[in-house]
């Protein structure tokens, strides 16, 4: 979600093919990024390039927004310009995958240092499942390696101290204490 | 088929009642307030939960693995 209400969400087709997750079906829409107002209930595609958008989020001070592309090729996180007419602009790569170790990025966060945080793994190399870490201008600055894929994860903890990384995992939920804050949603 | 009756005509098929009700027994939890027996802490090959794997390509993520 943005500050002013609007919902931001993705809408790949992984699971509409499969049965493991609702009723097995074809894909009725193109794999788009859309942003809801829920004031006027009004439904737009912010952007529309994309093989298979997954997760997103905002910079700190919500004026781009990063957004994985997960079709394996192409695994790379973009980042876009966020317009004040709720478009998304100026895509760029901010992060391609494959210089890494490959997989894909899945989940991602923001800290309060602007550092995109992101769940991953899928890649032949095991050392890549976990949360990687990114600087503002998309230099990797490390990881946190699991044993096994990371999807989702969130910043939290008491107190709205947001320094707690719970990572929900393949089979496992981890949870890690690091030394900065998450942007509170 | 119940997963009791399941057991017990498994039980019963390999002619080991005794031993499948001495297992069940063993495994059962130790009712309240019973002290359990003593533990070697210093056995090194205890498992513990391991500290997070961290990879650092840049040194500014080290601030943020601190906490870990």
């Amino acid at each position: 979600m943005k500050s002013d209400d609007t919902i931001w969400f993705t809408d790949p087709i992984y699971r509409i093919e499969g049965d493991n997750e609702g009723v097995k079906a074809t894909s009725e829409l193109p794999r788009n990024v859309y942003r809801l107002d829920p004031k006027s209930g009004q439904l737009t595609v912010a952007a529309g390039d994309f093989t298979e958008p997954n997760g997103l989020c905002f910079s700190p001070d919500e004026k781009k927004m990063y957004i994985s592309d997960t079709a394996n090729p192409p695994s790379v996180i973009r980042v876009f310009d966020v317009g004040d007419d709720g478009k998304l602009t100026n895509g760029r790569i901010f992060h391609d995958l494959k210089d890494t170790g490959g997989g894909v990025a899945d989940d991602m966060r923001v800290d309060v240092d602007g550092n995109l945080w992101s769940a991953g793994g899928w890649a032949p190399n095991k050392n890549f499942n976990g949360v990687s870490v990114y600087a503002p201008d998309g230099t990797p600055l490390g990881r946190i390696v699991l044993p096994e894929v990371a999807g989702n994860f969130c910043f939290g903890g008491l107190d709205h101290h947001q320094s707690t990384l719970y990572i929900c995992a393949s089979h496992s939920l981890y949870a890690y204490d690091v030394g900065t804050r998450g942007v509170e949603l | 088929m119940h997963r009791r009756g399941f057991l017990r005509g498994a039980a019963l098929t390999a002619g080991s009642g005794f031993a499948t009700a001495a297992l069940a027994q063993s495994q059962m939890p130790d009712p309240p307030g019973t002290t359990p027996p003593p533990r070697n802490w210093d056995d090194p090959t205890l498992v513990v939960y391991p500290d997070p794997a961290m990879e650092v390509f840049d040194a500014r993520f080290k601030k943020y693995t601190a906490w870990s």
